[in-house]
């Protein structure tokens, strides 16, 4: 059954979606939202990576559903995704990327969505795949309330880098500070959004 | 001067790059630091790297939260 998404592209457009494999790193608030959000705007392939389980408290800003509690974040995202388009080709990672593995479990992919929690870990996958050769888009600084317009998308690397957030509001670093849906959404969509105009040469 | 995330910044000749993230208590570790359009590695180590006059460099950090 051919989907609705397809009334929107043109045929360049699906083809260029077609040709590209779109990693995402983390299947939290990040990564699940803009997986829905790729998989909406078109994109058919991607490589999803996470080791853990939804608990009752993703359920503030994640993808997910009560009745997914306890199930792996990765089986649980690959069939909401799939609940929005069947032909999807997913290769799913059920393992904790590291700076030793990063580099395989994306090799097929040219653009890479980083979509963890912690800023140590968003920091080695953003300089090991910058290493390997890969676009990065990145997200640093989403937690708290309001500010909407300080989520600011930065360009570094002469194009190979794209990070969005304000860079400052962290979560859990004593200012009472936790990523809560809307930042995390709205900072997810640029996300996607950006992704989807690098595949389609759009200005990001 | 340098063009520090695109504000003109005074700073004094010989001053190396882990000597302004000392001065203004930024943690290396949570930054990503671009020089001329440039990503730098750490491992190279932010004490060797002396700031020219005319650099552009935008230091972009990293916080908890996703």
């Amino acid at each position: 059954m051919s989907n609705n998404i397809n009334l929107y592209l043109s045929d360049r457009e699906r083809t260029l979606l077609d040709a590209c494999t779109v990693g995402i790193a983390g299947a939290g608030g990040l990564g699940s939202n803009c997986a829905a959000h790729l998989v909406r705007a078109g994109v058919r392939r991607l490589v999803i990576a996470d080791f853990d389980v939804v608990m009752p408290g993703n359920l503030n800003r994640q993808f997910f559903f009560a009745d997914q509690i306890g199930r792996k974040k990765i089986n649980a995202l690959r069939d909401n995704l799939l609940r929005i388009e069947p032909e999807l080709e997913l290769t799913l990672c059920d393992t904790k990327i590291t700076s030793e593995n990063a580099g395989s479990v994306f090799a097929g992919c040219g653009i890479v969505v980083e979509a963890f929690d912690h800023g140590r870990e968003k920091m080695l996958l953003i300089e090991t795949m910058l290493a390997a050769g890969k676009t990065v888009v990145a997200a640093s600084g989403l937690a708290g309330w309001g500010r909407s317009g300080k989520i600011a998308l930065r360009e570094a690397a002469g194009g190979r880098l794209y990070l969005v957030g304000d860079l400052d509001r962290a979560a859990g670093d004593g200012r009472n500070l936790f990523p809560a849906s809307p930042r995390v959404g709205i900072a997810a969509a640029i996300e996607a959004n950006t992704v989807i105009a690098l595949i389609l040469g759009e200005e990001p | 001067m340098i063009i520090l995330n695109g504000q003109a910044v005074e700073t004094p000749v010989g001053l190396t790059l882990a000597g302004l993230l000392k001065e203004r208590k930024l943690p290396a570790a949570e930054l990503i630091v671009e020089l001329n359009g440039a990503i730098l590695e750490k491992r190279s180590g932010f004490d060797a790297v002396e700031l020219r006059d005319q650099d552009r460099l935008n230091l972009f950090r990293i916080v908890t939260g996703g």
